[in-house]
């Protein structure tokens, strides 16, 4: 109570600041990225009170204080605040490649592909099925003639099938679940990552042979090096990480958010894969560094990643847009479902082809159900790429996205509780970053 | 290479080489690096390598702002009432002196030839001389604290170390008090704010957000719950200053100062700002020195001017303020030439004049921040050393 009395004061006097007027570049952005750091951390405080993840508290805080509701933060803040969403990824693709285990992967990473590749496809054709179905009610196909129609309904389902990798890590570290649904899915979510980029790439070159592309749009070329480039980058940062760890190993907190950024400048630079990039760059340098019995960067990259991620999800909820959403429900629920059930009847076929045990067979589903920023970025990839369905795509997408990004923490929490692998307490004492 | 990437790129290198490198240079030659990430800066920028493009360094605006507030809290964070009361009236006395003659000095003769010399007006001559006079008398502290690492303390090091912490603390109110004299109009309804009133509303945001910040902070103990709450306070009391076109090192001064008389956690709270701030500051110089580009005006009379005063002018106001207070016990008689060396803070301060939009002879005050801590600060400590009379202990104990 305390701090949400604080929050109301800060904004106030916020409020009596902001007439004041803008005298230096990017200070409004800056204002408002620390005030959204205290209104979502104190919105995750709240809500883990009451047993709700605080990813959920971070997303309503973004909500409340973004431009559908109170517009304390502008759609120009969010606009300006993009790097931040950028880092974020950074982060989380490192922790994500520093969670898996050279060993484990060796010895579970063929039934985890046999998995993750069922699930894709199956959620892909059921999405796609259920699109063209809904297709006189879907604003960018119902004008479209059949084969036009198919290749638009497999860009997007191509991007519906897209997991978030942040929320499940995010989750897992809030929690701090440790068992085999928890690990299954987020191997699943992971590799899903890794192959997607690729799916949706031969999706979009084969849609703009139906639909025509719009002049500059990303090549296949271009596309197939943003993912294979992005590996070399990635292992040769992750040896320059180890060498310091190994040689230098000073303040690793303030190296591990120098090597988020330095990442995040490398695949701006070089056209390569962010999430791909830092994911190799983890994953060479902890196995390397557990391997010589080095200090590893995983614990300061999560102390780094700490306040990023609270903005990160908190301009996620930001950039909710309401109207929108309250349009298009009637399009969205069915959608979303039919991606829900896609993932359910993905993960139980590929679990069966796979043999797993029954509690991730049953349950891996549930980490699986949020998006987020992979998504975004995807669709507008595409938007960019057919400029006259783009816009609609995107709105729907997003409307999608913003339901799964809502439902699915609470999904996965519950999934987790089934599996009796919740630490008690665990919420109200770790943070977003705190990986297990 | 972009020039984002490279100045990332050069922040990771630079502050590797800085670990191994500034100690070694230490204890080596005796000397304190940075002043060389400076010259990088301003090789990389647009005046010279051209790597880093004016709308490069620009973009960094926010991060610009994020360091400099940063800079203040670091400040305030020493300005514990329980370590204040222990220094002595007379001590205080002679640091407060010390700073108003040398700064009332510098002002004058800056004065005196921005008019004659530059022919400037004296509407612009004024803030201009004002700043130059808050540059040119703040003391690195950086050059008391290695002299303590290798001889311990001593009263002089004391005595430097209160003049130097006056002086920054003296220097930010009076360059908070230019910014509000001279800002820049603001069109709001009924009217703008009178320059007090800009000044109550600086104090304002760091007092008040200071206190807020302890209330919001409460028993808070765990050290991931400590950062993400220190950086939003930093950051929302930095951005509100800089938003408003007031300095965001003296909010933060006032942030500090206020947790670290307040907060439970306190040494905790010091020690997540100095540790996260190292990087900070690094990429702050290199920006600093990207940012750099010819004075509109004449330079080289106003620079020279300002760079042989400097320390003729912290000498003299030492040996005044000496004999004004009297010379505490202990205290060597040529103690005032420990306060040769500027430190960071004039940089940071001409950097803040730089970026506000419209403030006259920007580019000619970040230069003399610029050549003054290059020619002096490396030597901080060999200059602390001489002046509290600890070489002669060394060559003695040799």
């Amino acid at each position: 109570m305390r701090r949400v009395v604080t929050l109301a004061l800060l904004l106030g006097g916020m409020r009596l600041i902001l007439p004041l007027g803008s005298q230096v570049p990017g200070a409004e952005a800056l204002l408002v990225f620390g005030f959204l750091i205290l209104a979502a951390y104190t919105a995750g405080e709240l809500v883990v009170q009451v047993g709700v993840p605080k990813i959920i508290g971070y997303l309503v805080a973004g909500l409340l204080f973004g431009p559908s509701v109170l517009g304390v933060v502008s759609t120009a803040a969010t606009l300006a605040l993009k790097p931040v969403g950028t880092v974020a990824i950074a982060f989380i693709a490192y922790l994500a490649g520093a969670e898996l285990k050279w060993e484990e992967l060796r010895r579970t990473g063929l039934r985890l592909l046999q998995v993750t590749g069922t699930e894709l496809l199956v959620c892909f054709a059921v999405v796609g099925a259920v699109l063209l179905a809904l297709a006189p009610w879907v604003p960018f196909l119902r004008a479209l003639e059949p084969a036009p129609r198919l290749a638009a309904a497999a860009v997007f389902a191509s991007i519906a099938v897209i997991h978030s990798p942040a929320v499940t890590m995010a989750m897992l570290s809030e929690t701090g679940a440790r068992g085999r649904v928890a690990t299954t899915a987020l191997g699943v979510v992971l590799l899903a990552d890794l192959l997607v980029v690729p799916g949706f790439s031969v999706v979009l070159a084969g849609a703009r042979g139906v639909l025509g592309g719009a002049a500059g749009a990303p090549s296949l070329w271009l596309t197939a090096w943003e993912v294979v480039g992005a590996i070399p980058i990635g292992v040769l940062l992750g040896v320059l990480v180890a060498l310091y760890l190994r040689h230098v190993g000073r303040e690793p907190v303030v190296f591990a958010a120098l090597i988020a950024v330095l990442g995040m400048g490398l695949a701006e630079q070089l056209h390569v894969e962010l999430l791909l990039l830092l994911l190799v760059a983890g994953f060479v340098s902890e196995n390397l560094a557990a391997h010589r019995g080095d200090p590893t960067l995983r614990e300061p990259m999560e102390r780094s990643a700490a306040p990023v991620l609270v903005v990160f999800f908190a301009l996620a909820g930001a950039k909710l847009e309401l109207a929108e959403l309250l349009a298009l429900w009637p399009v969205v629920l069915p959608i979303a479902a039919a991606r829900i059930g896609g993932i359910w009847l993905g993960t139980r076929l590929g679990a069966r082809w796979a043999g797993l045990e029954p509690a991730p067979s049953r349950l891996m589903w549930t980490g699986l159900v949020s998006q987020a920023g992979v998504a975004i970025g995807l669709v507008t990839i595409a938007a960019e790429s057919f400029p006259d369905l783009g816009a609609a795509m995107r709105s729907l997408l997003l409307g999608v996205v913003a339901v799964n990004e809502a439902i699915g923490p609470l999904v996965f929490r519950w999934g987790l509780q089934r599996a009796g692998e919740l630490v008690p307490g665990a919420a109200a004492a770790r943070g977003p970053a705190h990986a297990h | 290479m972009s020039g984002g990437l490279l100045l990332v790129a050069l922040v990771v290198l630079g502050y590797v080489a800085a670990h191994a490198g500034f100690r070694w240079l230490e204890r080596r030659f005796f000397v304190v690096g940075g002043g060389e990430y400076l010259v990088l800066g301003v090789l990389l920028g647009p005046y010279a390598g051209r790597v880093l493009g004016e709308r490069d360094v620009l973009d960094f605006a926010p991060f610009i702002v994020l360091g400099l507030g940063w800079v203040g809290v670091a400040i305030g964070m020493r300005l514990q009432l329980r370590r204040l009361v222990r220094v002595s009236a007379q001590a205080l006395g002679i640091a407060v002196l010390q700073w108003a003659i040398a700064a009332s000095a510098i002002f004058t003769a800056m004065l005196l030839g921005l008019r004659a010399g530059l022919h400037l007006p004296p509407e612009r001559a004024l803030p201009v001389a004002l700043v130059a006079a808050v540059l040119g008398s703040t003391t690195s502290v950086r050059g008391v604290e290695v002299v303590r690492r290798r001889h311990g303390g001593n009263p002089t090091l004391r005595q430097v170390e209160t003049t130097a912490v006056t002086g920054a603390l003296l220097g930010l109110v009076a360059f908070t008090v230019v910014l509000a004299a001279w800002h820049a109009p603001v069109h709001v309804v009924p009217r703008a704010p009178t320059p007090t009133e800009w000044v109550a509303i600086a104090l304002a945001i760091g007092l008040v957000g200071g206190f807020l910040f302890y209330l919001f902070l409460g028993g808070e103990s765990d050290p991931d719950r400590l950062v993400i709450a220190l950086l939003g306070a930093i950051i929302l009391i930095a951005g509100a200053a800089a938003y408003i076109g007031l300095s965001p090192m003296f909010t933060g001064v006032l942030l500090g100062a206020m947790l670290a008389n307040t907060a439970p956690q306190r040494s905790r709270l010091r020690r997540l700002v100095l540790g996260l701030g190292a990087p900070l500051e690094l990429a702050v110089l290199v920006l600093i020195g990207a940012l750099w580009r010819p004075s509109e005006y004449p330079w080289f009379f106003p620079l020279a001017t300002f760079v042989l005063l400097q320390p003729i002018a912290k000498l003299g106001a030492a040996a005044l303020a000496t004999q004004a207070g009297g010379r505490p016990a202990g205290v060597h008689a040529e103690w005032g030439a420990a306060l040769t060396a500027p430190g960071w803070l004039p940089l940071a301060l001409a950097l803040n004049w730089r970026l506000l939009p419209g403030a006259p002879a920007a580019n000619l005050l970040l230069t003399m921040a610029i050549v003054s801590t290059i020619l002096y600060d490396a030597l901080a400590p060999r200059f602390v050393r001489r002046a509290s009379g600890l070489d002669r202990v060394v060559e003695g104990d040799a």
